[in-house]
């Protein structure tokens, strides 16, 4: 349940693998030679991403930072088949990231929580979910119930409000709640704390890591915080601008549960500052 | 005795203030019906002092009195403006949801229609009444094709609004899990566009009435536009007063009913900030 069993390394899944894949498991994730190229076959052609190689552990929470314009959010909507790559390929447990959107299993959370303003929080929680049921797909007999997703985000009590009643931080964990009730092979979060103000973001960060020990998926996430990016990850993926490819790839071996402070440590100290150093050389 | 005086002094100034508020809150409240009250009471008083002829002007009691005394008249011309009115209004809402479906649905539709509505929008379409009645005839046929065609075009440009500007964000939310185009629409497109939907149905309302009377007052033989138009030629002022009246109750209940509806089936946009602190 702890870090003890999770610093074993876990083998990547084979392609032939996929019918073993459990309902309840999360998966790994490979990226293969992603190029992006806006525009392709115009006047002026932008390559948004060039040659992303990237193999994520299943159960790993890898964050990706870089400056804007560095095709960190393009990157995260081609994993999550939002977006066509010009070449390469995402394959998710061995699946095309394509079929797994098709299947309900992508759990994705964005800087807005885009919760539909008109249904509950409760129904908003259960909507992709009966949306997945609704158009053919096989919703996971294991996925957990509505009531107890609001448990595990904090919002017990909260269910009846609509989403305008609540604040910045409680939408967000509606979102997050929404993903999880998918119960997705890998959650994909762009930014999903930028909106929020320092303290609810603090906040949010532990109530993600929490939620992350409990179901354990498999976790890409976007940020410009480094301190974020280093408290959170296994791994954190430095990119670089014009054309946005990986920079460098740095292990966070920070012992984990992850506490306040952790930050306090001189290990975390020195993560964020040679983070810190590596985005100001690649930004110049 | 100073000490007297100074206790004595804020209590008096504070009781005034207390008084001016009480009263500023009661015209705040009740301001409106006094003034209507004020001004017919005026317009009473007025006519029978100067002595007005009735046929210029009658005085609202005799317009009162007549509605009493000429009451199955008005309720028979009355249930034929509202039946045409709600007929006409009703086929209008369904084309106007149904053709704004099926724009939202085949863009090449809506990229050929869509810019020929919006220029119609500006266009005067009680000035076609006329050629409505020389192709269908007069009637109730005439009237209902009137109504609808007035009523329309607000429903259209109104729902379209409301299917297009879908947040980017919510749409992102239903691509994530594949949802179908039927999904996408009924789930997301229809109940975002509600409040804008709604705003032209309450816009409708008030000129489905509208066609209703223009349509009533060019040629028919009932309906409370004709009662208007007939008590105007007959100088019986006091029934065309009466049938007005009518038409403003019915007007207004139309309004009221749809804004009623409206309440019961929409979602209203909120500043997110607004009852944060409520829940």
């Amino acid at each position: 349940m702890t870090a003890q069993d999770r610093s074993e390394p876990i083998p990547l899944i084979e392609a032939g693998a996929v019918e073993t894949m459990g309902m309840d498991a999360s998966a790994s994730i490979a990226i293969s030679n992603v190029t992006v190229v806006y525009g392709a076959g115009g006047a002026e052609p932008v390559t948004a991403l060039k040659d992303i190689d990237l193999r994520m552990k299943d159960g790993e929470f890898v964050s990706l930072i870089g400056p804007s314009g560095c095709g960190k959010t393009t990157l995260l909507k081609v994993v999550a088949d939002l977006m066509r790559p010009t070449s390469g390929e995402v394959t998710i447990g061995g699946t095309s990231s394509a079929e797994l959107r098709k299947a309900g299993r992508l759990g994705l959370v964005f800087q807005q929580a885009s919760l539909m303003p008109w249904l509950t929080v409760r129904r908003n929680i259960g909507l992709l979910r009966s949306l997945v049921a609704g158009h053919g797909g096989k919703v996971s007999a294991t996925s957990t119930p509505v009531e107890q997703l609001l448990d595990v985000v904090g919002l017990a009590g909260f269910g009846d409000k609509l989403p305008h009643q609540l604040s910045g931080g409680m939408q967000q964990r509606a979102a997050l709640a929404r993903a999880l009730a998918l119960d997705p092979a890998v959650l994909l979060m762009d930014e999903p704390f930028a909106a929020l103000d320092e303290i609810t973001r603090d906040r949010m960060a532990f109530e993600l890591m929490r939620v992350w020990q409990q179901y354990r998926k498999t976790v890409l996430f976007v940020t410009h915080s480094l301190g974020e990016a280093v408290l959170l990850s296994d791994r954190v993926v430095l990119m670089s601008p014009r054309p946005g490819r990986i920079h460098r790839i740095y292990d966070i071996g920070l012992p984990r549960p992850r506490t306040p402070e952790t930050r306090l440590t001189e290990g975390f100290s020195k993560l964020v500052l040679e983070l810190n150093r590596a985005l100001y050389e690649v930004m110049h | 005795m100073t000490a007297v005086h100074s206790t004595d002094d804020p209590l008096a100034a504070a009781r005034r203030p207390a008084r001016g508020v009480s009263v500023y809150a009661f015209v705040d409240r009740f301001g409106p019906w006094l003034l209507t009250a004020f001004l017919i009471g005026f317009w009473e008083f007025a006519v029978r002092f100067f002595e007005v002829p009735t046929y210029l002007l009658p005085t609202p009691s005799q317009i009162v009195l007549l509605m009493y005394k000429e009451w199955p008249l008005i309720q028979m011309h009355g249930t034929a403006t509202i039946t045409s009115t709600i007929a006409g209004y009703v086929c209008a809402v369904f084309f106007a949801l149904l053709v704004s479906a099926i724009m939202i649905r085949f863009s090449l539709v809506e990229r050929c229609l869509m810019p020929i509505f919006v220029a119609l929008q500006s266009v005067p379409k009680i000035a076609i009444a006329p050629l409505i009645l020389v192709w269908v005839g007069a009637g109730f046929h005439s009237k209902l094709l009137v109504v609808t065609a007035i009523a329309f075009f607000p429903i259209v440009i109104n729902t379209m609004t409301g299917f297009k500007e879908v947040d980017r964000g919510l749409r992102d939310v239903f691509t994530s899990v594949a949802a179908t185009e039927r999904q996408i629409f009924f789930q997301l497109r229809l109940p975002y566009a509600m409040p804008y939907i709604f705003a032209g149905l309450r816009i409708a309302t008030t000129l489905a009435v509208l066609g209703a009377i223009v349509a009533e007052y060019l040629a028919a033989s009932n309906g409370l536009g004709y009662l208007v138009l007939s008590g105007s030629f007959n100088f019986n002022t006091a029934r065309s007063f009466a049938a007005i009246l009518a038409l403003a109750i019915i007007g207004t209940s139309f309004f009221g009913l749809m804004s009623l509806i409206e309440s019961r089936l929409s979602w209203k946009r909120q500043a997110s900030s607004d009852q944060t602190t409520e829940g």
